[in-house]
């Protein structure tokens, strides 16, 4: 049994820990609807990313969202934004 | 068989039961990124780019009223993607110019660096590498160029009821 707060895969809570690291105003929201885990946000609100909770590969849906972070990385600063 | 990056925009965003759907017919490999631009970001093991795309399509089109408005690629990657995208140099070259140990030096930084992963933006990568070693890299995909062709046409056929005259088009041009 997972608790609440854990993806159920840990190359997945550890995407989810690294990407905090990057940016503190990351938020993750879990909902537990259906195949979807959660969602995280971005302080600049802008393409919300939808956690699986069952991906076919945790490793690879890790990287997901790891690219997905990296294109938010400094949107705080406002530095790098989204561009495409 | 490799698995291809790439994403998929979206008419709309999936709603949560079509977002299940569209899991249970073999999307688990794909992540959804929501708000008022959607598109799935893509991992596809195939023989080719093009066949993974096309899988994907295929599965999109199992839910009503949901299809693909553009194919692309995410400008974020990690240097196995980008070496991938390069088709020229290994992941072993990349880490090597990136890290200085090859090549002239000032290899673009990671967007982001966390547990031994970092996100480079692949935009500043291919011109660093046009640029400064010369590598003949064009600046879209041949590949994803065609598809993203694809399937605005067939968005333009759907939306003027013109979808069997523009097959047909394909076939004899």
């Amino acid at each position: 049994m997972v608790g609440r707060g854990r993806h159920q895969h840990n190359e997945i809570n550890a995407a989810l820990k690294a990407i905090r690291a990057i940016n503190s105003t990351f938020t993750v929201e879990e909902d537990h609807n259906g195949h979807r885990w959660g969602w995280i946000t971005c302080a600049c609100k802008d393409a919300p990313f939808a956690i699986n909770s069952t991906p076919r590969n945790p490793g690879v849906h890790a990287k997901q969202i790891r690219r997905w972070a990296g294109r938010h990385g400094m949107c705080v600063s406002g530095d790098r934004e989204e561009t495409s | 068989m490799t698995i291809w990056d790439f994403r998929v925009m979206l008419n709309r965003q999936p709603d949560s039961a079509e977002f299940d759907q569209l899991m249970e017919a073999g999307m688990d490999d794909c992540a959804l990124v929501g708000g008022s631009e959607p598109y799935f970001m893509c991992d596809r093991e195939a023989g080719s780019l093009l066949e993974a795309i096309m899988s994907v399509l295929l599965q999109i089109r199992t839910v009503d009223g949901l299809w693909a408005v553009g194919v692309g690629h995410d400008d974020a990657v990690t240097l196995g993607d980008a070496a991938r995208r390069h088709g020229g140099r290994t992941q072993a070259s990349m880490r090597q110019l990136a890290s200085g140990q090859r090549g002239p030096g000032g290899f673009p930084p990671p967007l982001v660096e966390a547990d031994n992963i970092s996100v480079y933006s692949w935009g500043e990568i291919s011109e660093w590498l046009r640029s400064r070693m010369g590598d003949d890299i064009p600046r879209v995909d041949r590949d994803i160029a065609l598809a993203d062709a694809a399937v605005k046409l067939a968005c333009r056929a759907r939306a003027t009821h013109r979808e069997s005259q523009v097959r047909r088009l394909l076939e004899v041009a």
